[in-house]
């Protein structure tokens, strides 16, 4: 399948890449890994004039151990990521997330975890061909004013698949975007703006440099369930941060709980994690509530447009909660012990 | 869009190719230097039928731009064999049927060389989840999967393992 | 049993060296001197009527060497059996499936061929498509062939013995209507096609071929040149499933295009173009409606197929005949009657897997089992006591000279340790037995067994040339 024409722009530091994002913002795609942009340029669904290529920016590769927190390059590989030892003890949902991307040969050695968070909103409806797609109307995301997952809906319903993001969010990481001459940072449930068609809040002439990992205290875990177990985006996941009490090990003080998959964002689930302060971490009934509670929830967002039906994947929200739960209790447990 | 010239490493060897931007390393291997070993299944990263290794890790040459592959080592499944000697893993693919159509073969012993490289002695869990981004039409991977696990270590119990 | 130097002992297979070192040629790896690359126009629309194409501003794009279209052909339409000719390998008049051929194009490259096929206008009438079988049955829309009333492009009756009489006598009688989905084989290897025409003006061709014939018939009447001025070539193919048996219509695009060029051409399909413009399994609705007596012995059988053909007949007249052929090879019948209906919906068309059709009464042994369970017969025993013996004649007066089905049951019950796991298996976990039977070699003018000519060298060894009747 042949790629569209480009121009190709490999700048040869940070500040030549914000340079020519700041030029060509507009026309112009940032090409990391490709594992999902040369893909949609290959369906035509994006038609950059110009690829910024990242090859040679390798100081934006790393995972850097610092107090209280990881930061790891936008451009680093999910392998080296999966490597790490301290993002495997410390923030195991992230692990567990980069583990599931794809498949150890098509993303984890090219795929980045900075393309990860970066994903495109997908759609069955409009994840096709050109071909398939013109003999049809135009949907919101294609630019026009039709949905062909949910009928006579005004706005485009495309689902965040991306694993990454769920761990991240759960984990309560932020992200350090660069622009030329000022960096900004943000929470990550911030930057996910729940719009299908402009899922994310960074605009064409910033860049994203690096992913801030908060790793204090608490345990996370994150589930997936997909089609295959490689290859495939999940159709439903959940990543969840636990934390105790300074003085009762045993009692949660505080909760996050992220599903995925679900919606045009990762769903960050204040209440229902809310609802787990103050219980004990073998509480199974307490665990069982807070993923029936997030299943509701997250209900409300799901539809039809990344296979299974609706309703399965619903059911199984509060399966991937209820799982990421017992496994991050768990590590609290191993951990007081 | 201009063509432009540049040297890429393929199997130990620098070889000069001119090439577009958009030309994936796909494109450059089997248009200008006829390795068609690698071979185009999906195209957008599906099957692994176009895996290769990239400085030793295996990766999908359809979604790897050409130009991204300069300044690497590159080695297909034309450079697994040393002349007409064929690399044990080779070998066991023939003793153990785990070839069929052949399509896929190219991309499953590249990630499959890439993984023992790695992982000499692996179980048999360890390979399926090695072996995950590469599928097959024909074999139902049982084949494929002993034909990995006996090439790093011929077993006595197995009639198609060379003793 | 003697001890042969090949039978009975493990072989490599032939080509897999070649395979494993990446040397084996497939369609896609050939290159010939001067080789266009050639694409096709497709139909983004189920159903529509072509109110023109304007192929000029492809033709005036540099590197482009020719566009063809229906208008360039000889107007010959394709089908397996006479009556059946239904596809024009370019569509001049309607598409009937998402995916149908209006164009082809032969360019330099890759990215002129395709800046050309989006310079192809063609001007379309949307008509209302149908989907499902039996809403095309009963459609009132345009007919997707105007000439199939209903939308039933085969049927296919049987009636034999006194159906309705044993029904009557039958002790216990069940009806159960079953699905069996339809089927993409997605082949590892994207279809591809290289054509030329020689010094000689013959017609040599290169594709994924598992039925030389059925290629190189159509291509002749096509052409209207000689069969012997087409010669299809062997090359290795990436997966077949039955579905790369018949002509595909980019071969005749291809070859038009060398035609017109003077050149080689190859067409290479995208993965999308595989999956939706290559043949497909038929979808099944069948209801089977079956009288046994009180040992369980089928005494009648009424079946009604309905089989969800796509847009064009393809094998169709052959496939409708299977379910009914696989059934009845298999298990004894007293009396049965056969109402297959292939029926054209605008989807892909359907053609071979594995078989012609589908090699299987879909729901048939099910029912059996339903049956037995009813007159608690263990499911083994049923089938041995419906199980065709050799020296039979079947109810369409078919010879079975020869068989083992019993042996077969018994072996492969004994092998699957079937006795010991019947309704013993923790939950979700299962074992279930059906046999089948399907025809190979059958003389009927489709397929003509196989043959070998086997040539002694002066060297002592010898040269083998095979063909196989499939």
């Amino acid at each position: 399948m042949r790629l569209p024409a480009f121009d190709y722009m490999e700048p040869e530091n940070l500040e030549e890449a914000l340079d020519l994002l700041a030029a060509h913002g507009e026309d112009a795609k940032v090409l990391a890994g490709g594992t999902d942009l040369l893909v949609r340029m290959k369906k035509g669904v994006t038609k950059p004039k110009i690829l910024i290529s990242l090859k040679a920016l390798d100081d934006l590769s790393y995972v850097k151990n610092e107090e209280g927190c990881i930061r790891i390059g936008a451009r680093t590989p999910l392998a080296h990521v999966i490597a790490s030892n301290k993002v495997q003890q410390k923030a195991r949902a992230l692990h567990q997330a980069c583990e599931k991307i794809g498949a150890v040969t098509i993303q984890h050695h090219r795929g980045t975890l900075g393309g990860n968070i970066l994903q495109d909103n997908r759609c069955h409806h409009y994840n096709q061909s050109d071909f398939h797609r013109s003999g049809r109307q135009a949907c919101h995301k294609d630019g026009g004013q039709i949905c062909y997952s949910r009928d006579d809906s005004d706005r485009c319903h495309s689902t965040c698949q991306s694993d990454g993001a769920a761990a991240l969010m759960a984990l309560g990481a932020k992200l350090i975007i660069a622009r030329k001459g000022d960096e900004r940072e943000v929470n990550l449930d911030a930057f996910y703006t729940a719009d299908g068609i402009k899922p994310h809040a960074i605009e064409p002439h910033e860049l994203l440099r690096e992913i801030l990992v908060p790793v204090g205290c608490g345990h996370s875990a994150y589930e997936r369930l997909s089609y295959r177990s490689a290859i495939d985006y999940p159709i439903v996941c959940a990543g969840v941060w636990l934390r105790t009490d300074e003085y009762k090990k045993d009692t949660i003080d505080a909760a996050r709980i992220v599903v995925g998959a679900m919606g045009r964002a990762p769903l960050l689930l204040s209440q229902d994690a809310a609802f787990l302060k103050g219980k004990q971490l073998d509480d199974t009934a307490a665990f069982e509530k807070a993923a029936e509670k997030s299943m509701k929830s997250a209900a409300t967002f799901a539809v039809h447009n990344v296979g299974s039906t609706v309703e399965y994947r619903c059911e199984m929200v509060s399966l991937m909660v209820l799982r990421a739960l017992e496994q991050a209790a768990q590590a609290a447990e191993d951990a007081a012990r | 869009m201009e063509k432009m010239t540049m040297t890429l490493n393929i199997n130990g060897k620098p070889q000069e190719v001119m090439i577009y931007p958009n030309d994936t390393l796909l494109d450059v291997l089997r248009d200008e230097l006829d390795l068609t070993g690698s071979k185009e299944s999906c195209g957008e990263g599906i099957c692994g039928s176009c895996t290769v290794h990239m400085d030793g890790k295996p990766v999908r040459a359809c979604l790897t731009l050409a130009l991204e592959a300069w300044g690497t080592e590159i080695k297909t499944v034309e450079g697994l064999a040393h002349g007409d000697d064929l690399s044990d893993l080779q070998q066991s693919f023939i003793d153990h049927g785990a070839v069929q159509c052949g399509f896929c073969t190219p991309g499953m012993l590249m990630s499959a060389d890439a993984f023992l490289h790695e992982t000499p002695a692996p179980d048999e869990e360890a390979i399926r989840k090695a072996l995950a981004g590469n599928i097959c039409r024909c074999t139902g991977y049982a084949k494929i999967v002993t034909a990995v696990a006996h090439a790093a270590k011929p077993s006595d119990d197995c009639p198609d393992c060379k003793k | 049993m003697a001890d042969y130097t090949l039978i009975g002992k493990r072989m490599p297979r032939v080509d897999s060296r070649a395979k494993v070192m990446g040397k084996a040629r497939y369609t896609a790896d050939l290159k010939l001197p001067g080789m266009l690359v050639g694409k096709i126009k497709r139909s983004p629309y189920p159903h529509a009527r072509i109110v023109g194409i304007d192929t000029s501003k492809a033709e005036a794009l540099p590197d482009v060497k020719a566009v063809v279209t229906g208008k360039d052909t000889e107007g010959v339409k394709w089908g397996v059996f006479p009556y059946t000719r239904d596809q024009q390998f370019i569509q001049v008049e309607k598409v009937r499936y998402i995916g149908d051929e209006v164009a082809g194009v032969a360019a330099v490259d890759e990215e002129t061929a395709l800046q050309a096929l989006d310079l192809i206008e063609v001007e379309y009438e949307e008509l209302p498509a149908v989907f499902d079988p039996m809403e095309a049955l009963a459609a009132k829309t345009e007919l997707i062939h105007e000439e199939y009333h209903n939308n039933i492009n085969i049927h296919v009756h049987i009636d034999t013995g006194d159906v309705d009489e044993n029904f009557k006598k039958a002790y216990y009688v069940r009806e159960d209507t079953f699905l069996a989905p339809e089927e993409s084989y997605f082949h590892a290897e994207p279809y591809a096609v290289v054509a030329r025409f020689d010094p000689e003006d013959c017609l040599e061709i290169w594709c994924p071929n598992g039925g030389p014939h059925m290629k190189s018939k159509p291509l002749s009447n096509a052409f209207k040149i000689p069969l012997h001025k087409v010669k299809v070539r062997k090359i290795a193919i990436g997966g077949a499933f039955g579905g790369r048996s018949e002509i595909c219509p980019a071969d005749y695009i291809c070859a038009l295009l060398a035609k017109k060029t003077g050149k080689p051409v190859k067409i290479q399909f995208t993965r999308e173009e595989n999956t939706i413009c290559t043949r497909q399994g038929h979808a099944m609705i069948t209801t089977h409606k079956t009288g046994v007596d009180k040992e369980g012995r089928v005494i009648a059988r009424d079946t009604t197929c309905y089989m969800d053909g796509g847009a064009y007949s393809s094998t169709g007249p052959i496939a409708t005949s299977v379910p009914f052929l696989s059934m009845e090879q298999a298990y004894r019948m007293d009396s049965v009657r056969y109402n297959g209906y292939r029926i054209y919906t605008n989807k892909p068309i359907r053609g071979m897997i594995r078989v012609h059709g589908r090699g299987f009464a879909c729901g048939v042994d099910t029912q059996l089992d339903m049956i037995a369970d009813h007159l608690g017969i263990d499911p083994v025993e049923m089938r041995l006591r419906n199980s065709r013996q050799p020296g039979d004649t079947t109810c369409t007066k078919s010879l079975v000279s020869s068989c083992a089905m019993d042996e077969t049951i018994h072996k492969a019950a004994e092998k699957s340790g079937f006795k010991e796991k019947w309704g013993n298996l923790p939950p979700y976990h299962g074992i279930g037995i059906g046999t089948n039977s399907v025809q190979t070699g059958f003389p009927m003018g489709i397929r003509g067994g196989s043959q070998a000519f086997i040539k002694f060298n002066e060297d002592g060894e010898a040269t083998g040339h095979v063909g196989g009747g499939g």
